[in-house]
């Protein structure tokens, strides 16, 4: 039987989160407003920084929006737990790895996806190991040789991904359940309600 | 309406209530990096580095945390920082924070997956970045 008290209680928690977003989303127009009269410059410098970013950042949240709705639509608690839960372990830690690898734009946009797999049943450890994998950039390679050389650049990326593991064993211990309703390699049972 | 209509749609309303909350947050984000990006000097890096590989690996692993956009900009940076001399112990702990450790975006991570998980995420990436840094050149030195 679903909890009535803890789904109001969610609910409460939810629109207070979205109160505060959009009260920070003020907080930071003010802010811009305050240096347009103190400090035209930097207000011009820092309006076209964060116009470039949202110009270079905007297909990547296309492609978000779009995994967000496949994930919705397509993974249900039983397949999520199939490939991320405690039973499948080497296989979900390659899958993450190679996602987290081939995955782009600030790790940020990708929260809402990770939280929305977390629901589903991604593990701590999964989404630390996704995270710190995100630190390999095959995109930018080039560069990355170009300043530090090739060796560097191949013991640099294969010792990063052998060390998520681990990282990821650590938090994972240390954290074993984040999130009411959805214990780590397990889907959860709760309301699939959005928490934002 | 099919059934299947009836499910694309309610994910499609679902996932765009997600989404939309998000963007207040990336937007509140990309507000601060952009302001900080044009208040931190380009040369602020280097002053901050005392040649002492144990401490500037430390040092490293702190701005790398604290930094932020794009990787490239580490690589970047660290580039500038190795012709300038400093280690390449605390460059590479730079290099691993700035993608490991989010100082700034602590407040977003809290807010999707807890306080417990961001401090303890962040904390053990920040070790991890040290120890791993000093794990690398090791290997690149026996290579």
């Amino acid at each position: 039987m679903v909890d009535n008290n803890n789904i109001s209680s969610e609910r409460n928690k939810k629109r207070g989160k979205g109160k505060v977003s959009t009260l920070l989303s003020l907080l930071m127009i003010f802010v811009y407003a305050v240096i347009y009269f103190a400090d035209n410059k930097l207000f011009i410098e820092s309006a076209n920084t964060l116009w470039k970013m949202i110009l270079q950042f905007a297909p990547y949240l296309f492609l978000i929006f779009l995994l967000m709705f496949l994930s919705e639509l397509l993974i249900t608690p039983e397949k999520a737990k199939k490939i991320f839960g405690n039973k499948s372990g080497i296989k979900a830690l390659a899958v993450t790895s190679v996602v987290g690898i081939l995955s782009v734009g600030p790790v940020y946009v990708w929260f809402p996806l990770l939280h929305d797999l977390k629901r589903h049943g991604i593990t701590n450890k999964l989404i630390t190991v996704f995270m710190y994998n995100r630190a390999v950039k095959l995109q930018i390679f080039p560069v990355m040789v170009f300043y530090f050389g090739l060796k560097f650049t191949i013991v640099f990326t294969i010792m990063l991904i052998i060390f998520s593991f681990f990282v990821g064993e650590i938090v994972g211990r240390l954290t074993p359940e984040e999130i009411k309703g959805a214990k780590p390699g397990q889907a959860s049972t709760n309301t699939k309600e959005n928490n934002f | 309406m099919s059934d299947s209509e009836n499910k694309s749609i309610k994910a499609l309303k679902k996932t765009w209530r997600q989404f939309s909350s998000a963007l207040y947050i990336i937007f509140i984000i990309f507000s601060v990096v952009a302001l900080l990006q044009n208040l931190i000097p380009h040369n602020f890096y280097s002053s901050l580095f005392i040649n002492n590989p144990v401490v500037d690996s430390f040092t490293g692993a702190l701005l790398g945390s604290i930094s932020f956009g794009n990787p490239i900009g580490s690589y970047l940076i660290g580039g500038e920082l190795v012709k300038e001399g400093i280690s390449i112990v605390a460059i590479t702990a730079f290099l691993l924070a700035w993608v490991t450790v989010g100082i700034i975006q602590l407040p977003v991570e809290i807010h999707y997956f807890g306080k417990k998980f961001a401090f303890v995420r962040n904390t053990v990436s920040f070790f991890a970045s040290i120890v791993l840094a000093i794990l690398i050149n090791l290997i690149i030195h026996l290579w």
